[in-house]
C-alpha cells in the first residue's frame, strides 16, 4: 500500500490542514516514511519532524535508505538525550531533554517552522502514544489542542501521528475534535 | 459589558492606589517615584514568577525565567533600599549597601544574557534554513 499517496487522497483539495494519522502497529514506519516521502518528493514542500520515538539518527537513515529528500526536513528530537547523555545541536536538529519538556518542544517548533523560507510548510508529530507515555493525559489534551491551533496560525499542513491501540483510544477519539481530518491506515494488506 | 467593569475597577484602583501614595508621602517628589517604580517591579514580579509556575521543569525557556526573576529580585531590593534611604534619611555606611545590591543585579543581568545567547543559538535554524532555500531552488 503506498501510505503517501492515499494521505494524499483523502486530504482532498485541503492546503491548510490539522490531520491526525491513526496507524497499526505492524505498518507504523512504513506508513510515516511514505508520508514524509510524500510530502518532501512528490509535493517539494519543506518542514520539520518531530520525534519523540525514535532518536534522530535511526529516522533520518531510515529516510536515506527510501530516498527521501532531507535536505528539505528540520528535525527536533526529543527522545536522544533521555537515553545517552548531552548532545549538540547539529545544522538540521535539536536535541530537547525530553518528551515531558513541552515549552521547549512548542519553542523550538515555533523557531523551525518561521525559520523555513516557504509559504508551504509541513509539521509531522510523532507521536501522541510516546507523548502519553511522558505526560498525563490531560496535559496531552491541552498540548496538543494548542499544537492545532498553532498550527493553523502558522498556516502549516499538521501531521499528528498515533498508534491505533486500545489503551488511551477515549483521549485520542476526544483529540479528533481538533483535528481537520482523521486519516486511519490499517495493517499490511 | 464585564470586561469594561474589570478596566474600569482597575483604573479605580490605580487612581486610588496614587491617591493613597500622594497623602501618604506628601510632597516628597522622590519617594512618590521610588515607591511608584517599586510597585511596577513587584508587578513585573508577580507576571514572571507566574509565567515561570506554568513552564515545564527544565526547560530551557524555565531557567531563564528563573534568572530573569532573580534580577527583578536584586532590583526590588535596591528599590526598596533606596526609598528607605529616603524615608529614613539614613547617612554613612547604610547607603552602600544599595550600590551592592544594584552591582549584584546587573552581575545576573549578564548572567541572564549569557542564558538568552545561549538559546538563540540553542533554537536557532538559520543555517539550515539556507540549506532548504538552496534545497528547493535546485
Amino acid at each position: 500500500m503506498d501510505y503517501g499517496n492515499e494521505f494524499g487522497k483523502q486530504l482532498g483539495n485541503r492546503n491548510d490542514y490539522v490531520a491526525l494519522t491513526k496507524v497499526e502497529a505492524q505498518s507504523y514506519n512504513e506508513a510515516n516514511i511514505s508520508i514524509i516521502k510524500f510530502l518532501t518528493n512528490q509535493q517539494k514542500i519543506p518542514g520539520v519532524y518531530v520525534t519523540l520515538n525514535k532518536p534522530y539518527m535511526t529516522v533520518k537513515e531510515e529516510l536515506k535508505k527510501q530516498g527521501v529528500n532531507q535536505d528539505l526536513i528540520i528535525f527536533i528530537d526529543a527522545i536522544s538525550q533521555t537515553t545517552g547523555g548531552k548532545l549538540e545541536k547539529t545544522d538540521d536538529c535539536l536535541f530537547i531533554g525530553s518528551p515531558e519538556n513541552l515549552s521547549d518542544i512548542s519553542l523550538s517548533m515555533d523557531q523551525a517552522v518561521m525559520a523555513i523560507p516557504s509559504e508551504q510548510k509541513f509539521i509531522f508529530f510523532d507521536s501522541l502514544n510516546t507523548l502519553l507515555m511522558y505526560n498525563s493525559p490531560a496535559t496531552v489534551a491541552k498540548f496538543i489542542h494548542f499544537l492545532s491551533g498553532k498550527m493553523r496560525i502558522w498556516k502549516v499542513k499538521g501531521i499528528i501521528v498515533s498508534l491505533q491501540k486500545e489503551s488511551n483510544k477515549e483521549l485520542i477519539d476526544e483529540l479528533t475534535q481538533f483535528c481537520d481530518l482523521t486519516v486511519e491506515f490499517g495493517g499490511k494488506p | 459589558m464585564k470586561e469594561f467593569i474589570k478596566v474600569l475597577i482597575t483604573v479605580l484602583a490605580i487612581v486610588a492606589g496614587l491617591f493613597g501614595l500622594i497623602r501618604f508621602v506628601g510632597s516628597d517628589l522622590a519617594l512618590f517615584i521610588g515607591l511608584c517604580s517599586l510597585s511596577f517591579g513587584i508587578t513585573a514580579l508577580f507576571f514572571t514568577l507566574k509565567a515561570r509556575s506554568v513552564l515545564s521543569k527544565g526547560s530551557s525557556l524555565r531557567e531563564y525565567t528563573t534568572s530573569f526573576a532573580f534580577c527583578l529580585v536584586f532590583i526590588l531590593i535596591f528599590s526598596i533600599w533606596d526609598n528607605l534611604i529616603d524615608l529614613f534619611q539614613w547617612q554613612d555606611v547604610l547607603i552602600y549597601p544599595k550600590y551592592f545590591f544594584i552591582t549584584l543585579a546587573y552581575f545576573v543581568f549578564v548572567y541572564t544574557s549569557y542564558r538568552i545567547f545561549n538559546i538563540g543559538k540553542e533554537f536557532g535554524f538559520v543555517n539550515q534554513a539556507k540549506k532548504i532555500k538552496d534545497a528547493m531552488k535546485k
